[in-house]
């Protein structure tokens, strides 16, 4: 950010424990982000997007093709994180039990048989739902406690879950046989969607140098659990101003087809906009954005830059936008023009 | 770890210093912005004035439209004011300010947010106003909007607030409001500028009558403009009248002065310029009609005048007696009476001399009212009297010279019976006949005998001469020009008794009320009676295009309107002559004549049934009047009096008792037509009135 004046002698100090904490905040970020770059080439946006997701609170849904590193990307995150990691691989014979656990007969040390809980993957730190499609959505929607309470619930025994907790699903969006969608519940609950996108030709050189050559990159424990949730509970610190809260609501309101704030390609495509859950998706992120670019509060231009991988998942085309193939990002797009501010004559 | 030092329990309060400088900052901002805005609103709003004012200025020069000054100034003032009323109503505060700067210098809210954290109340936003349902709170509502506006939600104050506050306070610190809110020449600036520039070069083009026909370009460039300013001088003369206290004639100088303007202008067409001429003349001569009676009375004196003379004729005293009565229109009657006798001339030696003494006494009266035309009237009256007076001696003196010619030449001729020469010695007598300009020539010795006027004796010749027309005929061997070049003039005793009975009729017409106020000495109101002639005047010169002559299509007498009655129709335009010799005028309403068929349509309204078919109510004499000779400049109505002369009966069968017509109008058309037609065919009736008989029957021909 470039600033058109320079700023001159001024008797106001900015308090140095805030400029401490947002740069060590950032310093924090990059360290991870560095961390990852080492295993994983190119995919800033996405390694950004998922820190977004990892300090706001939120869990992410990986989209793309496979073969991107998706999997080695959760996979390093974890790892630098020092957080405690899994990986289901959803199927289509997946059950809930094998996601949430369950109870099993175990004999006791004085030789009594009991139900004793088997915790299943998703007590974990970091869950890695990797093709979550493939499964059915009986089986999805046993990570919705998860995800939302962080808790999850076994012959009415509510067990909670160890935070900082954050889901990584990855999907396929090509292969669209024999994969059950996501519910609008279950995309509702991850805060990000991230189309994972083909490297660029640099990034292929770079890839193909690492993962066929015997040197392999040593991934770094940079951070822990309690410094997450620091981390956490400084970004829910950042003030916005109500004008920037206003501009976030008239963007999800706008993503209604029967909003005054929609645009006419969203009143035509779309059958139904995003939750509230969409409106808190945005605010969390956009307050991570606006610490990651050293600033104390939260701009307009944080709420636009979030607003598509926090958005695009939660817009519902309807039958007109899908044989027309209408992209959501492109509809996100027209609604932050039609609200973007001006400079009054 | 720098995250685990931060203080997150207790939020920091933004500080108030910082919150006070980021306001006046954000203030100094918002005045420069409210400036701005202000002009830009003006230059906006005005772009419109200006050019509407630009458009009507090249209009008016290419003569397509009319006005006054203040119709270029008006847009532009009431733009000035629309644009006032904008930069009024959208006036900035300090946060659109602070989102401006944001958004102008990259500073990603800051400032916005920073103040709307220290100053919450400052963020407004517009709502909608409950609907007015009163007619003048709505109307209030459409014309001077007062926006309502809502206060945001204030946000949680956090942690980092104070470290934004001082941050956005340390960025306003240094903020150039220039940089902001630069001074700039937009799109409406050079539009205003540019309307600004053709209005200025319009206003000093010169006007250019390019669309104009010729006729009209002679009439924009001499006739309308000098006809303008003419009415203008007597409109300013009424205005100057420190003495003029009447609103009415206050009000008629001012329609009088504006009309004089646009016709200055020439932005008018003649027609027009005409019509509303005849229109404020019938104004003024109402207005003078209704003058309240002691204003008239101190206006007006000749009446009263009159009244304590000493008249001697017996219409003289008649009109004092109707007078003493408050006849008015009937001491006007006595007064043309006197004028008609005057005029034929039959009046005995004693009746001229008391016609004289009357015209005298008349003279005073006017004499005493004052003003210029009361002066020239009286004296006309004066000349009159004079001529009389000199008739009567001549007379006295022809008795005595007839009998001292019998003595000597021991003839009498009779004057009846022509001209008989005689020797060098001898007498010449003749008969100079009825019409004027006929002459008898008397040898050197000779002597000439008319039967009615004049006697003129020259030095060094025997001879008289006598002629009807004695003045003139002096006049004319004075001046070396022969007697057969004047034919058809008056001598110069007839024209002074015709002025004076044209005084006597004028000043009958004022009796009556005004009238048509022929003179400033006749009239109730002399600013009025002014204003009358002048218009009068103005409607002569415009209606002949200032030149009798000049203009084709005007035969020199068409400035008159016929019955007053100018609406719709250009007297000396409109009114062609119907006749090759231009004898009779045109008459309005009437299509050109066309000698084989006829007038094409149009009747003259000079039927009842033709008034209730074509709604024309006018009289007879208001439609045939401008056709009658230019001689016969006034329509008169003579009335016999019952049981002299010659009374003709004409039988005709129908019901006495009235009721329903049962003949209808079209059987008895041609049976009157014909018997129309043969009375005018007698040689005794002029051709010129042959022609609106014959008219008159076509205009009220039944359609087949």
């Amino acid at each position: 950010m470039t600033f058109k004046f320079k700023i001159q002698n001024s008797k106001f100090k900015i308090p140095m424990e805030a400029t401490a904490a947002v740069n060590d905040f950032v310093t924090r970020v990059n360290a991870i982000k560095a961390e990852m770059a080492n295993v994983i080439v190119g995919q800033d946006m996405i390694v950004e997007g998922v820190m977004m997701c990892l300090f706001g609170g939120g869990h992410v849904l990986l989209e793309g093709v496979p073969g991107l590193g998706k999997t080695l990307m959760v996979r390093t995150l974890s790892q630098s994180l020092g957080l405690k990691f899994s990986r289901i691989q959803f199927t289509p014979d997946l059950m809930p039990a094998d996601v949430t656990g369950t109870n099993i007969i175990a004999e006791s040390p004085e030789g009594r048989k009991e139900f004793q809980f088997q915790a299943g993957p998703v007590f974990t730190n970091v869950l890695l739902a990797d093709e979550i499609n493939r499964a059915t959505p009986k089986t999805q929607s046993a990570l919705l406690e998860a995800m939302q309470e962080r808790s999850v619930t076994v012959a009415g025994k509510t067990y909670k879950l160890e935070e900082p907790y954050i889901v990584l699903a990855t999907q396929n969006p090509l292969e669209m046989e024999g994969t059950y969608p996501l519910p609008e519940a279950q995309l509702d609950r991850f805060l990000f969607k991230l189309r994972v996108y083909f490297p660029t030709f640099e990034d292929m050189i770079q890839i193909l140098n690492r993962t066929t050559s015997s040197d392999t990159q040593e991934v770094n424990n940079v951070m822990d659990a309690a410094t997450i949730l620091e981390m956490r509970r400084l970004v829910r610190e950042v003030p916005i101003a109500p004008h920037v809260q206003e501009h976030a609501v008239r963007l999800v309101l706008g993503t209604h087809p029967d909003s005054e704030y929609a645009t006419e390609q969203i009143k035509q495509f779309v059958r139904y906009g995003s939750s509230p859950r969409g409106a808190q998706a945005l605010l969390l992120s956009s307050k991570v954005r606006a610490l990651l670019q050293h600033r104390f509060h939260v701009a307009i231009e944080d709420i636009d830059f979030v607003a598509r991988p926090a958005l695009r998942h939660r817009m519902i085309l309807n039958f007109e936008g899908q044989a027309e193939g209408i992209d959501s990002d492109q509809l996100i797009d027209d609604l932050i023009a039609r609200h973007a501010p001006a400079v009054s004559a | 770890m720098a995250t685990a030092d931060f203080s997150h329990e207790m939020p920091l309060a933004p500080g108030a210093s910082e919150g006070a400088s980021l306001r006046r900052t954000l203030d100094r901002l918002a005045a420069r912005h409210n400036r701005l805005r202000f002009w830009n609103e003006i230059a906006r709003a005005m772009c419109w004035g200006v050019g509407f004012a630009a458009l009507g200025v090249l209009a008016y020069k290419f003569y397509l439209l009319d006005g006054d000054w203040w119709m270029v100034a008006l847009p532009i003032a009431l733009s000035a004011l629309i644009g006032y009323r904008n930069g009024v109503m959208k006036r900035s505060g300090a946060f659109d300010a602070a989102l401006d700067a944001d958004q102008t210098l990259d500073l990603n809210d800051r400032l916005a947010s920073a103040l709307a954290f220290t100053h919450p109340e400052l963020i407004r936003q517009r709502r909608a106003n409950a609907p007015e349902t009163r007619f003048f709170p709505r109307l209030r509502a459409i014309l001077l909007p007062r926006p309502a506006y809502a206060t945001a939600t204030p946000t949680l104050q956090t942690a980092l607030v104070p470290a934004l506050v001082q941050d956005a306070a340390l960025r306003a610190g240094t903020l150039d409001p220039k940089a902001v809110y630069p001074l700039r020449f937009g799109r409406p600036q050079k539009f205003l500028a540019g309307a600004s520039v053709a209005l200025t070069g319009f206003v000093f083009m010169p006007s250019m009558p390019y669309l104009l026909s010729q006729e009209q370009k002679s009439d924009a460039k001499k006739t309308l403009p000098e006809t303008g300013k003419k009415l203008q001088a007597i409109a300013k003369e009424v205005q100057d009248n420190k003495d003029l206290k009447d609103p009415k004639t206050k009000n008629l100088s001012k329609k009088l002065m504006a009309l004089g303007k646009r016709m200055e202008r020439a932005r008018m067409g003649k027609k027009e310029a005409l019509v509303e001429m005849a229109q404020l003349r019938e104004k003024v001569a109402q207005a003078a009609k209704q003058s309240p009676p002691e204003f008239k009375a101190q206006l007006d004196p000749a009446p009263e005048e009159l009244r304590h003379q000493q008249m001697k004729t017996d219409e003289g005293r008649k009109m004092q007696q109707h007078l003493d009565k408050g006849e008015m229109e009937q001491a006007a009657k006595q007064l043309e009476k006197l004028a008609e006798k005057i005029e034929k001339g039959n009046l005995s030696n004693e009746e001229k001399e008391k016609a004289a003494h009357d015209l005298e006494k008349a003279a005073q009266a006017l004499r005493k009212q004052g003003g210029a035309q009361n002066e020239q009237m009286a004296q006309k009256l004066e000349q009159a009297a004079k001529a009389l007076r000199e008739e009567s001696k001549q007379q006295g003196q022809k008795g005595q010279q007839g009998e001292d010619g019998k003595k000597q030449n021991g003839k009498q001729q009779d004057g009846q019976k022509g001209q008989e020469k005689q020797g060098q010695n001898g007498q010449q007598q003749g008969q100079q006949g009825k019409k004027p300009g006929e002459q008898q020539k008397a040898g050197q010795n000779g002597q000439q005998q008319g039967d009615k006027q004049g006697q003129q004796q020259k030095a060094g010749q025997n001879g008289q001469q006598q002629g009807q027309k004695q003045g003139q005929q002096q006049g004319n061997q004075q001046s070396g020009q022969q007697p057969g070049q004047r034919k058809g003039s008056q001598s110069g005793s007839q024209q002074a008794q015709q002025g004076g009975s044209e005084a006597l009729r004028k000043m009958a017409e004022s009796m009556r009320g005004g009238g048509s106020g022929q003179g400033q000495g006749n009239s109730n109101s002399p600013s009025l009676q002014r204003m009358l002639d002048q218009i009068k005047e103005a409607e002569r010169q415009a209606g002949s295009g200032g030149s009798p002559g000049n203009n084709p299509g005007m035969n020199g007498q068409s400035g008159d309107c016929p019955g007053g009655d100018c609406n719709g129709v250009t007297p000396g335009k409109d009114l062609k002559p119907s006749d090759p010799n231009s004898a009779v005028g045109g008459g309005p309403g009437l299509g050109r004549r066309d000698h084989i068929k006829g007038f094409n349509n149009k009747g003259g309204g000079l039927s009842n049934q033709h008034a209730k078919r074509t709604g024309d109510k006018r009289r007879w004499e208001d439609v045939w009047a401008s056709r009658l000779p230019s001689t016969q400049k006034r329509i008169s109505r003579i009335k016999g009096n019952l049981g002299q002369g010659e009374v003709e009966q004409l039988q005709t069968e129908g019901d006495p008792k009235g009721g329903p017509v049962k003949t209808p109008y079209y059987d008895v058309y041609d049976t009157y037509k014909k018997e129309a037609d043969d009375a005018v065919g007698k040689e005794v009736v002029p051709p010129a009135y042959k022609q609106p008989v014959k008219d008159y029957f076509d205009s009220i021909k039944p359609s087949k």
